[in-house]
């Protein structure tokens, strides 16, 4: 196991944490290699002269060590793409006493990402990732909770079409809500009809826009369900208002990233009948949504409740 | 443990739950409504229970910052709002028009103004601090278009309290300043009958906003007017006959006196209120609980994203203290807008009594 | 001439600002090196509940107070970006006499709104270079320093107004979880002169000097900055852990 008492536990941005790659203290044949995680960075650090490559902290918080992949040297086939990465680091790298682990086939190697969190939590939180199951815990931890490629997204439906869904991006699920895009911040919401003059104010690295800037994505039709993916009609699955839960395909464009529903737990999970103007709908199967007192039945791309 | 409840409302057996916050920003409404059938508010205060109002005075106007006559930092909650109040003057003849539109709409108006010279109000720039820049919004603008309002109407500040009754003069050589009843006399021959009034301008910013700001800028803009303290004006001896020939557009240039007025950065006098008419608003919102018969509930000083955009029946009371002698209690301005549910009556009722004891409340600890 | 302004209540417009005559504007202070040793700034982080994260200074001899904001990641329009777009504003929250925004400011008491753009843009430059861009994809990062209250009504001491915002906004950045390189700082040695290190002085990325007539060694006013660069980033340091 990682001694991980011969690092700092406490960081503050730039400090130190540990070199690329580190020898274990007792058995000189395991190496330790580490790589970047949230809230370290790679740099070049000048001792005695010499350059090498360190992680630093780029956040305040503690030092985790996260273990990725056992490695044998010896079973480099299996690895080919892992391999290739740590081979162009080594390449830079120039620690001294360590040649290339290839060399070195006897040498064991373990990778590490290392993570700075504010939590000092010995149990890291596993990424928000395409389980089914969710966690319980929220993420508290980074402000840096933009989506990223296959995060679960909960968005609200702005526009629809026969191609596709216009969505805003309320929150990464799991992760905290940015203070800043709440009410306070947006205003209270309710402006004049053509946009008031809220519409002039804008935060300074956007050109101009409406109030209330949250990200916004698009669901394609294709993307709605993983069967009968042609025949999909965007009306009979989302309507505007509603709450939906998404996966990020992509980054996008400029304007826009790419959502996809089509899995069981993705879908409509908050939805009022008659267009809003009725009550809060539930799912009874995973296209139809019952209002509960007025029976009003409507058709969604419902996310499993459970 | 919270979010459990909620969600098993929904669906039995494990449901997909959301943390209250995020349950908040999505569903701002169910979040409310949740809490509210537990019996508690998004932030977690009682019903009719206030945030807590810390203030303090007057700092931000001292010998450095010479143009800022009066200052207060008012807190409520982790709302604050830091207010500073900055003059200008005017020659009297001229009309305000602002101030002259309101006239006509309060039919009490002209009967003050023939005792007195009537009342004066401030000029507020309310900013809210959201990092953005550009226009106001719209919320910032009708803040202080009422902030405004709500001054003049209550009748705080006399035209007289503000009006430049006696003008210094300033030896050309000593660079004394003579502040003499009997020169005055004399100077008012001089400046011919001439006569200025100040004018009285504030801006607020509002940090942290997490609920309605206007209740916490008036009392925080009261509360500066309370601090400020009107340099005296003083003229240049050498001053008072220079006559500057002044062009206007289309005409041959007219003669006419200018008079550089001159503000003395030691002599400042208080700003005189009608402290009778000092007022603290307080806001409540009104909403039905789902999933109940009864009526409508009343929740005091509403704060949090789930409650102010679920809830659109508000009521904003503007009250002055209960004096000691009469039971009364004068009430300067009652705004009531149910655009959400119904208010019944005696809810309103209810929301005055709170108001006027929150402004007791206030006032005695204020005045301390 | 000036489009009226109907969105703000600027009161009657042939109104004047109550102004000081200059005569009271003398120096207080005289420009000598003043080392900021006497009194220790207050510094508090999370301030306001509504942006990511934000700081409050009060430096302990001047009267200085700045509010610090950091709003974002946030989304930006238009093309694709791989990286964040930092931006700094820095700005006079004291009321001006007439109240606008400064525009039609006729009692010049206080700082011209040039300068602040001046300032800004030097803070841009320095935060550039230490905040983590390329983790922020499509997206800005917008800084708000608001300076509520100060001694010196003119614009006497630019690299202490400078130091302590990098402070202020370092804290902010901090508080917000933003990923920085380095606690990066500002070192003055005079009323005219600052300089910014990151990595404990070994580089610097910024240098700000106002008056170019007396011929000074570079190297000597980097190395008197540096000194006091280091002061203070141990009292950030020291804060921070602290908290």
């Amino acid at each position: 196991m990682l001694d991980s008492s011969r690092y700092p536990e406490k960081v503050l941005p730039g400090d130190l944490i540990s070199p690329l790659y580190d020898i274990d203290n007792n058995n000189e044949k395991i190496v330790y290699s580490f790589h970047p995680g949230p809230g370290t960075t790679i740099t070049k650090y000048k001792i005695n002269s010499q350059e090498h490559k360190v992680l630093i902290a780029t956040l305040k918080g503690f030092v985790h060590f996260e273990e990725l992949v056992k490695t044998n040297i010896d079973s480099e086939g299996k690895e080919s793409e892992k391999k290739e990465e740590n081979d162009t680091e080594n390449k830079n790298k120039l620690a001294d006493e360590l040649e290339a682990p290839e060399v070195n086939s006897d040498r064991i190697i373990k990778k590490y990402t290392v993570i700075v969190s504010k939590e000092k939590k010995n149990e890291m939180m596993q990424d928000p990732n395409l389980q089914e199951g969710q966690q319980d815990e929220v993420n508290n931890d980074f402000a840096n909770n933009l989506p990223k490629e296959g995060d679960i997204v909960l968005c609200k439906v702005t526009r629809i079409s026969a191609q596709k869904a216009n969505v805003e991006i309320l929150v990464v699920e799991n992760n905290n809500c940015l203070k800043d895009s709440g009410v306070g911040t947006n205003g209270a919401g309710v402006s004049s009809v053509t946009g008031g003059s809220g519409a002039v104010t804008f935060f300074i690295s956007q050109a101009s826009s409406d109030l209330g800037e949250t990200f916004k994505g698009v669901i394609r039709s294709q993307d709605v369900r993983a069967t009968e993916r042609d025949s999909v009609k965007i009306t009979e699955c989302f309507k505007p208002g509603d709450i939906v839960r998404c996966k990020v395909l992509s980054l996008g464009d400029g304007n826009n990233y790419y959502l996809t529903t089509a899995k069981n737990y993705l879908g409509v999970v908050f939805a009022k009948s008659l267009g809003g103007a009725g009550e809060l709908m539930y799912a009874i199967d995973w296209k139809t949504m019952i209002a509960p007192t007025s029976q009003v039945l409507e058709q969604r791309k419902c996310a499993k409740p459970f | 443990m919270n979010t459990q409840e909620k969600q098993n409302t929904i669906t039995t057996n494990q449901p997909i739950s959301f943390p209250p916050e995020v349950l908040a920003r999505i569903a701002p409404d169910i979040s409310l409504q949740r809490h509210l059938q537990l019996g508690l508010r998004p932030c977690l205060r009682k019903f009719e229970e206030f945030r807590e109002y810390r203030t303090t005075d007057g700092e931000l106007s001292n010998k450095n910052n010479p143009c800022v006559l009066g200052s207060n930092i008012s807190r409520l909650g982790e709302m604050f709002v830091i207010t500073t109040i900055t003059g200008g003057i005017i020659e009297e003849n001229m009309p305000v028009t602002e101030i002259d539109t309101v006239k006509d709409e309060i039919p009490d108006f002209e009967e003050n103004t023939k005792g007195e010279v009537g009342f004066a109000s401030v000029y507020p720039i309310v900013q809210v601090e959201r990092g953005r820049v550009g226009a106001p919004t719209d919320e910032e603008m009708i803040v202080s278009q009422k902030l405004c309002e709500s001054i003049l109407n209550s009748q705080l500040i006399t035209n007289n309290s503000l009006s430049i009754n006696s003008i210094g003069i300033r030896n050309a050589e000593t660079q004394e300043i003579v502040y003499d009843s009997q020169k005055e006399q004399n100077e008012r021959k001089l400046l011919n009958n001439r006569k200025w009034s100040y004018v009285l301008y504030s801006k607020q910013q509002v940090f942290s906003r997490n609920s309605p700001i206007f209740e916490l800028c008036l009392n925080s803009l009261v509360l500066a007017l309370k601090t400020v303290k009107l340099p005296r004006a003083y003229i240049d001896e050498r001053a008072i006959d220079l006559k500057i020939p002044i062009r206007t557009r289309g005409r041959s240039a007219n003669i006419r006196e200018s008079y550089d007025l001159n503000f003395d950065i030691n002599e400042r006098v208080p700003l005189t209120l009608n402290i009778a008419n000092i007022g603290f608003a307080s806001n409540f919102g009104v909403i039905k609980v789902e999933n109940s018969n009864e009526d409508p509930i009343l929740l005091a000083d509403l704060e949090s994203e789930a409650e102010e955009s679920s809830i659109l029946s508000r009521i904003s009371i503007i009250s002055t203290p209960t004096n000691k002698g009469s039971a009364t209690t004068n009430f300067k301005s009652i705004y009531m807008a149910a655009s959400g549910d119904n208010v019944p009556m005696h809810l309103l009722k209810r929301a005055l009594e709170i108001s006027c004891e929150r402004t007791n409340d206030l006032y005695k600890k204020l005045s301390k | 001439m000036n489009v009226q302004d109907r969105r703000r209540l600027l009161g009657p417009p042939n109104a004047r600002p109550v102004a000081f005559s200059k005569v009271l504007e003398e120096p207080t202070e005289i420009s000598n090196v003043s080392s900021n040793d006497k009194a220790l700034p207050y510094m508090k982080m999370g301030l306001l509940t509504n942006c990511n994260g934000s700081s409050y200074i009060e430096s302990g001899d001047d009267n200085l107070m700045l509010i610090t904001s950091v709003y974002g990641p946030k989304p930006i329009r238009g093309s694709f970006t791989s990286k964040a777009v930092l931006t700094v504003h820095l700005e006079n929250s004291i009321a001006t006499a007439n109240n606008s925004d400064g525009s039609t400011d006729d009692g010049k008491n206080f700082n011209t709104s040039d300068d602040y753009k001046d300032l800004s843009f030097f803070l841009k430059n320095i935060f550039d270079s230490v905040v983590q861009l390329d983790k922020y994809p499509k997206s800005g990062i917008d800084i708000f320093v608001k300076v509520v209250n100060t001694d010196s009504a003119n614009t006497s001491n630019i690299p202490k107004l400078l130091q302590m915002c990098c402070n202020g906004i370092l804290l902010g950045l901090v508080d917000a979880n933003m990923e920085i390189s380095d606690l990066v700082g500002i070192g003055i040695i005079s009323h005219e002169c600052c300089v910014s290190f990151i990595k404990n002085g070994l580089e610097m990325c910024g240098f700000w000097k106002m008056k170019d007539e007396d011929e000074q060694d570079i190297e000597e006013i980097v190395g008197k900055c540096k000194e006091n660069y280091l002061e203070n980033k141990y009292l950030i340091s020291s804060y921070l852990n602290g908290d």
